[in-house]
């Protein structure tokens, strides 16, 4: 089966935490960083939010619209990020963790 | 027999009918398109307009007018009815749904790998234009939201403090201190409450 996403892509998104953004920003196709940072769960935290956005964003997969307030600065999918998406639906991926245990 | 049908109800091919055909299948190409990007994208339709959406916009029509333009040598001897002046439309839906069942079960295989489905041609059509869509989208709304906090600077920052902690609570003035804190409470309230933003501006109009 070919893959539209790259290794690095798959191993970036094996991250909890950096999966759970991204998929906000996808699926809600803008997220404002207020948003993310409200939603992100105290168990998802494995890597802050802004370091989990900069890695999606040196990755390509999302990028960002800035704004003179914080909680206003606005994330949103590039057509790389909704092909990654596309492909995480079809197979999952899965967790740092899980896969030191399976290992 | 066939022949003699066709030339009683008409509806064969001819260069009429062709054209009738292109232009109705062209319209359903576009609303198509249209419909699918604001869905795919949650932009406005104005938003989507963009190169690479025309991109998508051409790939899609060439794919549903062969077809349709092809319906009338295939399924006229199957339609027992005479459609009269509706036979384009019927040609027009007849090849863009037909379009649709050859997307999703046509794959190009090479030494037994799938190369690419026609599916994947168009989905790497569609992404761009679903991204561009998002991204203009966003800037639009940006430019929208900095007009009404431009506005909404002729109020006194200490109104529309008030309206922000009414509105959004206190704590979303902790982050609006500083330099520029009175176009920040602005743009805060023109972002997340442009309703209440420009009722503020009316009810700052009105005498």
């Amino acid at each position: 089966m070919r893959l539209a996403i790259d290794s690095t892509t798959i191993a970036l998104l094996t991250n909890k935490s950096v999966r759970h953004i991204f998929k906000q920003v996808v699926e809600s196709r803008r997220a404002r960083l207020g948003e993310i940072s409200d939603r992100a769960s105290a168990e998802d935290k494995t890597m802050p939010v802004e370091q989990a956005l900069e890695s999606l964003k040196q990755a390509e997969l999302i990028e960002e619209q800035d704004s003179p307030i914080d909680s206003l600065r606005t994330f949103y999918p590039t057509a790389k990020g909704l092909d990654a998406e596309r492909e995480l639906r079809k197979m999952p991926i899965r967790d740092e963790q899980q896969e030191v245990a399976g290992a | 027999m066939a022949a003699g049908n066709q030339a009683t109800l008409g509806g064969e091919w001819s260069s009429e009918n062709a054209v009738a055909i292109l232009l109705i299948t062209i319209l359903l190409t576009a609303l198509i398109a249209v419909i699918e990007i604001v869905n795919e994208s949650k932009a406005s339709p104005r938003a989507i307009v963009s190169p690479v959406f025309g991109m998508y916009f051409a790939i899609l029509a060439v794919g549903n007018c062969f077809p349709a333009l092809v319906a009338p040598l295939v399924i006229r001897d199957a339609v027992a009815v005479d459609l009269g002046h509706l036979w384009p439309f019927f040609y027009a839906f007849a090849g863009v749904f037909a379009f649709r069942g050859i997307l999703s079960n046509t794959n190009i295989t090479v030494f037994d790998q799938n190369v690419l489905t026609i599916q994947d041609w168009i989905a790497k059509a569609r992404t761009p234009a679903i991204a561009a869509a998002i991204k203009n989208q966003i800037l639009r709304e940006k430019e929208d939201a900095q007009q009404l906090a431009n506005d909404l600077t002729k109020i006194a920052e200490s109104k529309l403090a008030v309206v922000l902690e009414q509105t959004l609570g206190k704590a979303a003035l902790d982050e609006l201190q500083g330099p520029e804190s009175h176009f920040k409470k602005a743009l805060k309230l023109a972002t997340e409450r442009p309703d209440d933003a420009r009722a503020l501006l009316k009810a700052e109009k009105s005498p």
